[in-house]
């Protein structure tokens, strides 16, 4: 693998594993819809995974176009982030994922949000998952990279 | 809690030793322990804090950090990031109760007396961060504003280019550094000096260094010093070594400090009687068991009295980086930076104009193979020659621009901390005037070419010959063709630089001048002279250089023309077309590849990156990348000129780019110089940019901001 794409992807790696939640941005039809969701990570880093009721404006949203966008961030709201901190925005389509036949999904989303087990198993919740066609990486407040799924 | 935001001499005890800095421990010690340090008060690391934070600094100069890494970045940008910072503390206001509160508690330590302002910053002077020069100190302060201001520039020298550059050793922290400031009574030493109780080089000697007058002419290293080297063991003394001449000395009035003779009488005495050297020794041998370590102490001699002026510990620090240690050597002061003036324009200059004309006058094709080979090892020799000499003195005279802009920005306090450079565009650069000839060439082509004008032919091609002989460019069959090819559709290039327009450089000149006066305006006017033939020089030494080079690679085509006769028609190193030129039997080895295409089979591919902004606008367009010099006759008008750095031999494109991007960084280095001439949008400082961008890519050059923005081609 090329070395640069090798730190990117680490990069990458590191924060989706250690942050636990996201902005989704989803195409409403007047403006941007955006909601904070935990999400989780595959470990090839080509799926991201949340959870959400049925009933959610995003659910709906999703359903009539399911482009979307996640914002992974490590921000720690101080002055320092402007040097520290890394955004990542997540692009791709969303899909509503069938729990039985993909179990192990739902083993990496409850592995990092085990405490959300009630929510995740109720039959009202939905688990969704973004396949991932692009990470835009923004970091040292200005500097982007663009990583390819 | 709450700190205090100053402490007078006497208020100062054991536990504020990490609020008042190194230095200001070290002073209060030795006056605790009854030695006679001037009076002085001190502004704590928490006046700092007060400073920067009710200023917004911090989050100021975080973002100036995350511009780039600055294990990428040039001493070049090092320098402008520092500019950036020390212009923001200039600009910054003093919180008016913390103003009040020094004024009116240095009036009342020290009346009216002229004051010295010194850095004092945690940490420093330490056994392990003992670096001299690292921050600012003023001597000879006198009225409350102007003090105030020095506290500034203080405080703004925690972020010094040479404390970047020791940014590990120091420890240097946005969040954790913070800088004391020392006020202290200035003692108008009639003899004042240095002294190692062990010297760094051997430790079983004592040094003095000492001078007439103040101190600053010692450390600043305008007024060479006398030196005695005394035994430790036995205190005799080993050495004492005389200057060349003790006609200068720094002094003060009621004004400020300055170099000036010293007088007839004191010239044939060194400053210091045998015994004096060792009462100084004397004193130092206390100090150092004070302290339990060598110490590097200054101090001065008023009625015979030895003041101490400051202590810290012999540095055992060994910097191996020889880079950094040049590159400190650059900060020189008007008087060094007029002699080199005044030895660029009457020495070096016609020595490289005559040596390039000795060599234009020769004639390769009567050489023999032999002779040539080793004409060729002759060129480089007189190339390197010269080239070992533009680092030597063409770029620590660079650093005249670097003088001006500080004390422009220290009293003209501008918005954009690059405002001085305003004031020295214009002059009449050699390559620009390179570039006009090349557009009346370009000119002159279209009329020729249309067919009926002969008369114009012939001119033409007696004016391109003279241009390629008198610029030394293209002296390769293959460079000729293309630069003819370039005038061919050159068309309607700027032949005179584009201007900012609303500039009023005449404004901005009276404005500089007139915050002067007498003989300070005079050294104002001189600085502002230097300036100009500093930054006429970053360009024109390139040419000059260039010029040789060009020399060089003329001997160097004449044999790979002989060698082509043999059937050798790859690309050589020089040291392989030597040896097959005295060797008809040697196949020389072929040259490594040119800069690499970008690996297009990757991931990730960089969209936006910041650099150093270094000339204003925002443009966007197609990029042309200069991998090669083939690649600079392919140039269109209109196009982003994306290259490692604008060598002399490129600039003739300049005109035709609508923004220029290039890897090495800096806001005075010679591309950003004749982009701010043409007023082209420019951005230097992107770290591999050759590697990370195509020809065709869209890119979009940010230069008020320095960010680029790169919309690749092969991406719809």
């Amino acid at each position: 693998m090329h070395e640069h794409e090798k730190e990117i992807e680490d990069l990458v790696g590191s924060i989706m594993a250690a942050e636990l939640l996201a902005v989704l941005a989803t195409k409403a039809p007047e403006y941007p819809y955006t909601n904070l969701v935990a999400f989780a990570a595959t470990e090839d880093l080509k799926k991201l995974l949340f959870v959400t009721t049925r009933s959610t404006r995003k659910y709906l949203y999703l359903i009539s176009d399911n482009r979307a966008s996640l914002l992974i961030d490590n921000r720690s709201n101080s002055f320092i982030d402007f040097r520290d901190a890394v955004a990542i925005n997540a692009t791709g389509r969303i899909r509503e994922v069938d729990r039985e036949s993909y179990p192990h999904l739902g083993d990496i989303y409850l592995h990092k949000h085990p405490y959300l087990q009630e929510f995740f198993s109720s039959p009202s919740s939905a688990l969704m998952c973004m396949d991932v066609g692009k990470y835009i990486i923004v970091r040292d407040f200005q500097n982007v990279v663009e990583l390819d799924m | 809690m709450m700190y205090p935001l100053l402490l007078l001499r006497k208020e100062i005890d054991e536990g504020h030793k990490t609020l008042i800095g190194g230095k200001a421990s070290a002073l209060w010690k030795m006056y605790s322990s009854g030695l006679r340090v001037p009076n002085f008060l001190v502004l704590t690391t928490a006046a700092y804090e007060r400073f920067v934070d009710i200023n917004g600094l911090r989050g100021r100069i975080t973002l100036e950090f995350t511009r780039k890494s600055f294990d990428e970045m040039r001493w070049e940008e090092i320098w402008d990031t520092s500019l950036r910072i020390r212009n923001m503390f200039s600009r910054a206001t003093m919180p008016p109760e913390l103003g009040q509160l020094i004024i009116s508690a240095t009036k009342e330590t020290f009346g009216n007396s002229a004051l010295v302002v010194r850095s004092s910053a945690k940490g420093e002077d330490s056994a392990n961060t003992s670096f001299a020069g690292l921050h600012a100190s003023y001597v000879n302060i006198r009225e409350a504003n102007s003090l105030l201001e020095h506290v500034k520039l203080v405080w703004a020298s925690l972020w010094s280019d040479a404390a970047l550059m020791y940014r590990q050793e120091l420890g240097l922290d946005i969040e954790q550094s913070s800088m004391a400031v020392i006020v202290q009574e200035l003692v108008n030493g009639e003899r004042s000096g240095i002294m190692f109780t062990a010297s760094p080089q051997d430790p079983g000697e004592m040094i003095v260094e000492a001078v007439h007058g103040l101190n600053k002419g010692l450390v600043d290293g305008e007024v060479e010093p006398d030196r005695w080297t005394i035994e430790r063991t036995s205190g005799n003394m080993k050495e004492h070594r005389a200057p060349p001449a003790r006609d200068m000395a720094v002094l003060s009035d009621n004004k400020g400090t300055y170099l000036g003779p010293l007088s007839l009488n004191k010239r044939s005495f060194p400053p210091l009687s045998d015994d004096e050297v060792h009462e100084v020794c004397a004193m130092g041998f206390k100090i150092e068991q004070m302290f339990g370590s060598a110490q590097d102490i200054e101090w001065t001699i008023r009625a015979d009295t030895l003041f101490l002026l400051q202590a810290r510990p012999v540095t055992t620090f060994v910097d191996k980086d020889s880079n950094r240690q040049w590159y400190l050597s650059l900060t020189r002061s008007l008087s060094n930076l007029q002699q080199l003036k005044e030895q660029i324009e009457q020495e070096l200059v016609p020595a490289m104009a005559r040596t390039a004309e000795e060599l234009e006058g020769s004639d390769l094709t009567a050489l023999k193979d032999g002779e040539l080979a080793a004409e060729i090892k002759n060129r480089q020799d007189i190339f390197n020659k010269w080239k070992g000499a533009y680092w030597e003195h063409f770029i620590p005279f660079a650093h005249g621009m670097r003088l001006f802009g500080q004390v422009y920005n220290d009293v003209i306090k501008p918005e954009d901390p690059y405002e001085f450079m305003e004031l020295l565009k214009g002059v009449d650069l050699m390559s620009l005037r390179r570039n006009r000839e090349l557009a009346e060439l370009a000119d002159m082509m279209k009329r020729s070419s249309s067919g009926y004008l002969e008369d114009v032919a012939s001119e033409f091609n007696e004016r391109f010959s003279s241009y390629l002989t008198r610029w030394g460019s293209g002296d390769d069959g293959t460079d000729v063709a293309g630069l003819k090819e370039l005038l061919g559709h050159i068309g309607d290039i700027a032949a005179i630089p584009g201007r900012s327009g609303k500039t009023d450089v005449d404004h901005l000149d009276r404005s500089f001048l007139d915050r002067f006066e007498g003989e300070e305006k005079k050294k104002a006017e001189e600085l502002l002279e230097l300036a100009r033939a500093s930054y006429r020089m970053r360009d024109d030494d390139n040419i000059y250089l260039d010029r040789i080079e060009g020399q060089l690679k003329h001997v160097l085509h004449e044999g790979l023309a002989r060698l082509r006769t043999r059937g050798i028609d790859w690309e050589i190193e020089p040291k392989e077309i030597m040896a097959a030129l005295v060797h008809e039997d040697h196949v020389p080895e072929k040259r490594g590849s040119e800069i690499p295409a970008r690996d297009v089979r990757s991931r990730v591919h960089i969209r936006q990156i910041q650099g150093q902004p270094a000339s204003k606008g925002i443009v966007s367009g197609m990029a042309r990348v200069i991998r090669s010099q083939s690649d600079l006759f392919k140039m269109q008008k209109g196009e982003v000129l994306i290259c490692d750095a604008i060598e002399p031999s490129m600039t003739f494109v300049v005109p035709l780019a609508s923004g220029i991007v290039e890897r090495r960084g800096g806001m005075l280095i010679h591309g950003a110089i004749i982009a701010r001439e043409y007023g082209i949008p420019c951005v230097t400082g992107i770290p591999d940019v050759t590697g990370i961008i195509d020809t065709g890519d869209m890119i979009t050059v940010d230069g008020y901001l320095g960010i680029i923005v790169i919309q690749r081609a092969d991406v719809s």
